[in-house]
Parts: C-alpha cells; structure tokens; sequence
C-alpha cells in the first residue's frame, strides 16, 4: 500500500528527516509522534508528492512517488494542518473544483460530492462559502475534499490541531469513521490522540526515527518499574541522598523518578530496573542502609507519554 | 474503491484550474475596482486625443497612451495569481493533486490574458464611435490593438513570474511593475545611446516599445509578433521553474 524506504530530505545545510523507512498496509493507521520540529511535516509532504526525497524511494499502491507521480498522487489524499479552501467558492463548489482537479468521470462527480459530504457531515452547509463556517466545519471540508476522490491512502497533518475540545471528539469520531474505508497516515504532537486513532506508531525526534511499534508493543519494550515507600530506620545515620546514591550504584537500576515526601519522614521513589525481578536486589541495600522498606510494587502500567519522553531525552 | 491509473489529461486539467482562476478574479472587489479605472482612464485618453488630433490615424495615438495605462495596471492583475494561493494556504492543495506546474502557470496566464482581452474589447467602442462620425482605416485599428494585447501579454507574464517568486502581493506587484518598466525604458536608452555604438541595435532590439511601432503604422510585422511571442516563452518557463522552486518553500 504504502511503503517508505531510506527517505531523508536535506534543506541547504539542514537535515530535515534521515533515514525513515517504513510500510504502512491497507486499512492500517499509522501515526507519526514528535516534538515540534521533530520532521513529521516534512515526511508527510514527502509521502503527499509536495516535496520530493534528497534520497530513498516513496512507493504507493506500486507507483514511484517521483518517477510516476502523477500516478502516485492519484491514490493520496492530504489534508494540511491549515485546511485549504478556496473563499470565492461555496462548499460544494470547492468540492467540485477538487473532484475535476483529480480528474473524476464527470457522471460520477455529484455522487462522489455527496457522498465526501455525507461522510464529513457537511450537507447542511454545502451551499455556504467556507469562510463563513466554523473552524470544525472547515476542517471537516479540509478532510472533504482530501477524500472526494476516494484515495486509498489518507495523510492528515496534525489533524485536530485548534480545535475546541467537542471538535476534537467529533473529528476523532470521524477518522474512526475513515479508517474503515482508507489507509491512514497521521501527525500529532498529542500523545492522546495519536494512542486513541492508531494501529501503529513512529516516535520522531531530530528528523531521525528513535522508536516504532504498536502502543502495546511499546509498553512492553519499556523497562519494569517499581514503586517503593521507605522510611529512615530509628538507628540509621544514613540520609535519603545516600540511599538514593546506593541505589545508583547498582548496575540494574536504570533510573530513579521523583522522590514524593509524605508525612513522618516517609519517602515514595519510583525505581526503574533493567528487568524483572531485579527488584529483589533493592531491599536488601535499602536495609543495610538502615532504612525500613514499608512497601513495593509494581508500578502502573506506563503512560505513552512516558515513553515519548524517554525516547526523546535519550535521543537528545 | 475506485482508482483511476490512466494519466490524467493535460488541457482538461488546465479548463479547471482556468475556471477557478477567473472565478477567484471576478469575486474580488480589485478587478471590479481594475475594470473601472481601466474605462475611465482609456476613455479620458480617448476624449483627450479626439480633442488634439482630428485626423484619421488619432487612434494610434490612443493605443499608444493605453499601453502605458496597462502598464501601470497589469501588475495589479497579476499580483495575486500565485501570491494568494500561497496566502490563502491553498498551493498543498495543488501541489499535491496530479498536475503539473505547467498546467498551472498555463492556466493563471491564460485566464489573466482572458480579462486583458475582456479589458481591451471594452474600449471597441471608441473606433465604433469613430467609424460612426468619419471613415477611419479598419486595418490600423485590428494591427492596433493586436499590438496592445501582445504587449500587455508580455506585462502579463512578467507579473506572472514575479508573482511565483515574490512572498506576498506587494512584492509581487511592485517587481513587475519595475521591470516591465525596466523594459519600457530601453527605448529611451536605444534613443540617447550614439548610432555609432555597437550595442544600440542590440538596445533597440530589446525595447519593448520599439516592436510596437510597426503595429500602430497598420501594418502586422512577423518578427515584431515573434519578438513579443518569444518573451512569452521565455517568462513563462522561467515562471514554470520559479512555480516548481513553491514545493521546497511551503
């Protein structure tokens, strides 16, 4: 369907994106994840035929996105993060100028409106001009016009972007809708967003992929993490900075979250290791610093923003 | 689903892109506002030149002073071809359907050329007056205003191509008027420079208003028309290649 191999673009001097590869298969949502700046843009005008690749090759449905573009843009349907009307006409008109753009059988123009309508909920406002729509409408004419001509693959930049928070639902509500028809391929700095609508994603960071994979998947490849509640013992001459500089010392343990100080000098500290079980190697170092361990456990399963973090702060 | 794998035909995506183009020109208030200082200014010129000049040629006099009216007007024209697709955020839109960057440019001249035509067809009715109180030449006032479009042409496309680079309507528009200027003035250097210096056939060549002599005179020059046609070509492949540099820009 859509395939992405060893693609970089190279702006004078700057490197927007290196390397990216990827595959995207039908009816799979995939969605890139990144900082600002991060070249998710960039990918998606390089998949969209907007700007072409310094090097590497974009394939879809078979065609070279530049050798063929022609061709391969047929089968694309993009939508900007700023959707793209023309004010001087209505909302069926722009959707006309689109369907003729993409070079539709003129029989099938006003059963392809209308059904691009119907999808995105615009027949109330068909004959209105876009200007004077909300900015959910006009979104909702944005993701129209990407889809009059029935593309097999969809690529949405920062789809919800400016949205209020009903608009957010209802535009999430229709791309659940779309990924029952189309190929999807979509931008978002909100990691909400990108866990709610996707199959698959791609931390990018700096131009260059640091992470892919299904959220689960993910999750999974995260390291176990620990939550443990201590306490200074009564004969302990030992501070909780030496306890957390033993705890350091160990090779398993890969990182130390914020210490939560609660009341009657107890101490809350989220502990990651490099695999389960290494837990057991903490209790008896925390006891010989004579510090009473109260409890520990697991930590909740980690959020997706965690990771995103953790992807991003080793990248940098 | 359906795809379409045949490639897309050229002229047809260039009927609608045109149809856009004259539609997004005649919903603005400018070409309204262009339109009526085009007739009022032409007729002035018009009344003025009747009133200094009774003889039957007077109406190359007219063309002469309209040129310059076009001139002053045709970047006006031309200012936003480009300029506000890209301010209106809607050149991804372009840029990614499957068409060309000649079928683009094609269509934003063609349709600028319509209304310079539209323009020029409403001041037919100075020689009806005319013929109606005299007996002027018919074939001087056809030269005539073919003259008048090939040369507003050439304002044209050197807006168009100013308006493919330039980052917004005022730069565009101030560009194009300066170097169709520019151009206009090369007469002027043809005239001061001695006959004796080897580049004053080569100044004289360049004018633009140079190849306008032999129009107004009545009569229709093939290699006056092929100077105006080549630099038809020329800007419009520059303004193909300025258009293309859009898609490392947006």
């Amino acid at each position: 369907m859509l395939n992405v191999e060893g693609v970089g673009h190279v702006y004078g001097q700057h490197r927007a994106v290196e390397q990216i590869t990827f595959a995207v298969a039908q009816g799979e949502v995939l969605g890139l994840l990144g900082p600002n700046g991060a070249g998710k843009t960039t990918t998606l005008k390089i998949l969209t035929g907007l700007i072409a690749p310094t090097y590497g090759r974009v394939m879809v449905q078979g065609f070279d996105m530049v050798k063929e573009r022609l061709l391969a843009q047929s089968h694309v349907g993009y939508l900007p993060e700023t959707p793209p009307f023309y004010p001087h006409l209505t909302v069926q008109d722009n959707l006309r100028f689109v369907s003729r753009l993409r070079q539709l059988p003129r029989a099938q123009q006003a059963e392809k409106i209308a059904l691009a309508a119907a999808r995105c909920h615009l027949e109330d406002v068909l004959g209105k001009y876009p200007g004077r729509l909300s900015r959910g409408y006009r979104q909702r004419l944005g993701f129209a016009m990407a889809l009059v001509h029935e593309p097999a693959v969809l690529i949405l930049d920062e789809p919800t972007t400016g949205l209020d928070p009903s608009q957010i639902q209802s535009t999430r509500q229709l791309i659940r809708e779309l990924k029952k028809h189309h190929t999807l391929v979509l931008s978002s700095h909100l990691l909400s967003e990108v866990e709610a609508l996707c199959d698959r994603l791609i931390i990018l960071h700096h131009g260059k992929m640091r992470a892919q994979g299904t959220p689960a998947s993910l999750r999974a490849e995260s390291r176990p993490a620990f939550v443990l509640r201590v306490r200074p013992g009564t004969q302990t001459g030992f501070a909780l900075t030496d306890v957390l500089n033993a705890l350091q010392m160990l090779p398993c343990v890969q990182n130390i979250g914020k210490v939560q100080a609660l009341a009657e000098g107890e101490q809350v500290l989220r502990c990651e290791v490099t695999q389960l079980g290494d837990q057991a190697l903490l209790v008896p170092l925390i006891l010989q610093q004579g510090w009473e361990l109260l409890a520990l456990s697991a930590a909740h399963e980690r959020s997706l923003e965690s990771i995103f973090l953790e992807v991003v702060e080793e990248a940098s | 689903m359906t795809h379409s794998t045949t490639k897309p035909l050229f002229w047809q995506g260039v009927g609608t892109l045109l149809r856009n183009e004259l539609r997004r020109y005649f919903f603005s208030s400018l070409a309204y506002f262009l339109t009526a200082v085009f007739l009022l200014m032409s007729g002035l010129l018009f009344v003025l030149t009747l009133k200094a000049s009774q003889d039957a040629g007077m109406m190359r006099y007219v063309f002469s002073n309209t040129s310059v009216l076009l001139l002053l007007l045709s970047p006006l024209m031309t200012m936003g071809l480009i300029a506000d697709e890209r301010s209106q955020h809607t050149l991804p839109l372009l840029l990614s359907s499957p068409i060309r960057a000649t079928q683009i440019v094609l269509a934003k001249f063609v349709a600028s050329l319509m209304v310079l035509g539209f323009l020029l067809a409403s001041t037919c009715i100075y020689p009806c007056f005319l013929y109606a109180v005299g007996q002027p030449d018919l074939w001087p006032l056809v030269t005539g205003y073919v003259g008048l479009f090939l040369m507003g042409s050439v304002f044209l496309a050197v807006g168009l191509w100013t308006s493919c680079w330039a980052k917004n309507t005022l730069v565009s528009a101030s560009s194009a008027f300066g170097l169709s200027l520019l151009w206009w003035l090369f007469s002027s250097g043809a005239q001061s420079t001695p006959t004796t210096q080897p580049w004053q056939p080569l100044w004289r060549y360049l004018s633009l208003g140079e190849h306008q002599d032999s129009f107004l005179q009545g009569w229709f020059s093939l290699s006056d028309s092929l100077f105006y046609v080549s630099a038809l070509g020329v800007l419009l492949g520059a303004s193909v290649i300025a258009f293309g540099r859009q898609r490392e820009l947006i």
